[in-house]
């Protein structure tokens, strides 16, 4: 309980020193602008959006979100970790008492708290452009699958897109840990998505015996678990542990990485000497 | 109540080859200010970062306020303990004021009224809400130092202190120092500027290589090694020490920047004037020398290592 209470009152403080940076609130423009420009690319020159409730709007958004959410979470579990060995300002901190395992899990808490925050202030803007979509360009409610998500379809999205993104911050901390640095980690954690997406699921296509790679790479299981297209039944059909569904073989896949990330951030943070500022 | 505040026994540290702590035994007691001394690379900041848990020993073991800091134990006794250790380092786009929030936060020691306080007591008070990285290096060493007393602790331990500090603010901070030690409250002052610690600490450890070379009361150290002199200045300095070389009872003479320097307790100063008197040469200037600390610490130091160097 105490333990608890203490990464309680870490994160708070997290977030006072978060809300106080200048990187979250660029990510969150940049999103919103990318985001935004697509949803008004889409409703206006595919005239698809307008066919749709606020909810499809919202799963839409949710939708490019998925697509930029790692990368939004690899910067800043990276920044928010990064800076403290840069500022060299682990020694201060851990000087007053915060505890090595409970400052580390107040920053995975801060960083899976901003991400939340800024999924939710990116539905709500797709939504409101969703009702102004509607507005301008005729929505038509008569038209298929207008009105076929519903809520709950929407909350369960959401979650899983937020449990999606643990893996991405468990690498891009685990990384931070290791080189003590937050330019190499983001490099590498990115690295790493993008060589995964772009080359190594390519090259790995390919080849018949590629399957069992396939059923244990990050970016195939996230996509799997959120349902999304691309993930384990692209162009083939891979088998996932006990016949269970891609979904639930997806979640067991990325709860393994995070946890297995996670043990070995914790293990290196809590056995390294903490020097001064790296400055990078 | 332990009387103890810090205790080590063999503490060592070994990064690969290079031995920074080499089987370190030391006291420190409560209610003095302690000066921790030794030359560059000597293990006095390896030795403050293990105390704080930043830095694993290789070996040995050491307890805090009479505890030792296993099973957690640590993150408690950090709470009665405030630290700076080499250079003041904190968030560049918070305040200073901002900084210390987060650090009292954290800590969940004190109450937001102590912030201004502690700006005000370290010189910061018109500075307070401007960011860190606008600050001066001396500004920098102000608020390091409030950071180090956030909530009142028992413990201080604070490594170079005054570096980068203006003639006049390293003044004051060594008068803030010294109102700091006493009754509960410990102090633990790294330096390299030996007329700071001389002036300030009440004992001191010499580091050498990573040992405990001498320890003690700074007065007593001073006493036991060096010699009493008389430093005097005449009318005639060139046959006053012709008069005191013939002197039986002056152990030695020796000029020194302008003046004489007798080997004589200061107890038998009035001898010597009667005897340059005589001899009509009269005193202008007299005073009791005793040996400074810059002096001891070069000689120990010295010796330490002309005795690694045979080793």
């Amino acid at each position: 309980m105490a333990m608890a209470m203490q990464v309680a009152t870490l994160t708070r403080w997290e977030w006072f020193k978060l809300r106080r940076r200048w990187v979250p609130w660029i990510l969150l423009g940049f999103v919103l602008v990318i985001e935004l420009l697509l949803f008004w690319l889409v409703a206006a020159l595919g005239n698809d959006v307008s066919y749709q409730s606020p909810r499809e709007n919202i799963a839409n958004g949710l939708g490019f979100s998925a697509f930029f959410g790692p990368f939004i979470a690899v910067i800043l579990a990276a920044t928010v970790m990064g800076g403290e060995y840069g500022w060299g300002t682990l020694r201060p901190v851990l000087s007053k008492g915060a505890g090595r395992w409970p400052f580390l899990t107040s920053k995975v808490a801060v960083v899976m708290l901003f991400t939340i925050a800024l999924l939710i202030i990116l539905s709500v803007i797709i939504m409101i452009n969703g009702f102004i979509a509607e507005a301008v360009l005729t929505a038509d409610p008569e038209a298929e699958g207008y009105g076929t998500i519903s809520w709950i379809d929407l909350l369960a999205q959401f979650g899983r897109m937020v449990y999606a993104f643990l893996p991405y911050i468990m690498l891009s901390l685990f990384l931070v840990v290791l080189t003590s640095s937050n330019g190499v980690s983001v490099g590498l954690a990115m690295g790493y998505y993008i060589a995964e997406s772009l080359i190594l699921v390519p090259i790995l296509t390919i080849f018949d015996w590629s399957d069992k790679v396939f059923a244990v790479l990050i970016g195939t299981n996230v996509d799997a678990w959120q349902n999304i297209e691309g993930g384990l039944d692209a162009g083939r059909e891979i088998a996932t542990i006990g016949g269970i569904s891609d979904m639930a073989h997806g979640f067991i896949i990325i709860t393994i990485y995070a946890v297995a990330l996670a043990a070995g951030a914790l293990a290196l943070f809590l056995r390294r000497d903490i020097a001064g500022a790296k400055g990078g | 109540m332990d009387d103890t505040v810090i205790q080590t026994d063999g503490l060592t540290k070994r990064y690969g080859r290079v031995l920074a702590v080499d089987g370190l035994s030391l006291d420190v007691p409560r209610g003095r200010i302690f000066g921790l001394l030794g030359p560059n690379g000597s293990g006095k900041t390896t030795l403050m970062s293990m105390l704080l848990g930043l830095v694993r020993p290789t070996a040995g073991s050491f307890t805090l306020f009479g505890t030792p800091p296993e099973n957690g134990g640590l993150e408690r006794q950090l709470h009665r303990i405030g630290a700076l250790i080499e250079t003041p380092s904190f968030y560049p786009y918070l305040s200073g004021r901002n900084n210390l929030a987060y650090f009292q936060g954290i800590s969940g020691r004190g109450d937001p009224a102590e912030l201004d306080s502690l700006l005000e007591q370290v010189g910061l008070g018109g500075r307070g809400g401007d960011k860190f990285q606008t600050y001066s290096l001396g500004m920098k060493q102000r608020l390091g130092l409030a950071y180090t007393l956030l909530g009142d602790p028992e413990l201080l331990v604070l490594d170079e202190p005054t570096n980068g500090m203006d003639p006049a603010g390293m003044a004051e901070v060594r008068e803030l120092i010294r109102s700091l030690g006493g009754e509960n409250r410990t102090v633990i002052l790294s330096s390299h500027l030996l007329y700071e610690v001389e002036q300030v600490c009440d004992s001191v450890g010499i580091l050498s290589h990573g040992r405990l070379i001498a320890q003690g009361d700074v007065a007593e150290l001073l006493q036991e090694r060096g010699q009493p002199q008389v430093r005097l200045r005449t009318t005639d300095d060139r046959k006053a020490y012709q008069i005191l070389t013939a002197l039986a009872w002056v152990d030695s003479v020796s000029a020194d920047n302008g003046y004489l320097v007798a080997g004589v307790d200061a107890s038998r100063s009035w001898e010597i004037t009667a005897a340059l008197s005589r001899n009509e040469v009269y005193v202008a200037e007299m005073s009791s020398a005793q040996m400074s600390l810059e002096q001891y610490f070069l000689d120990v130091t010295d010796e330490a290592s002309a005795r690694t160097e045979v080793a």
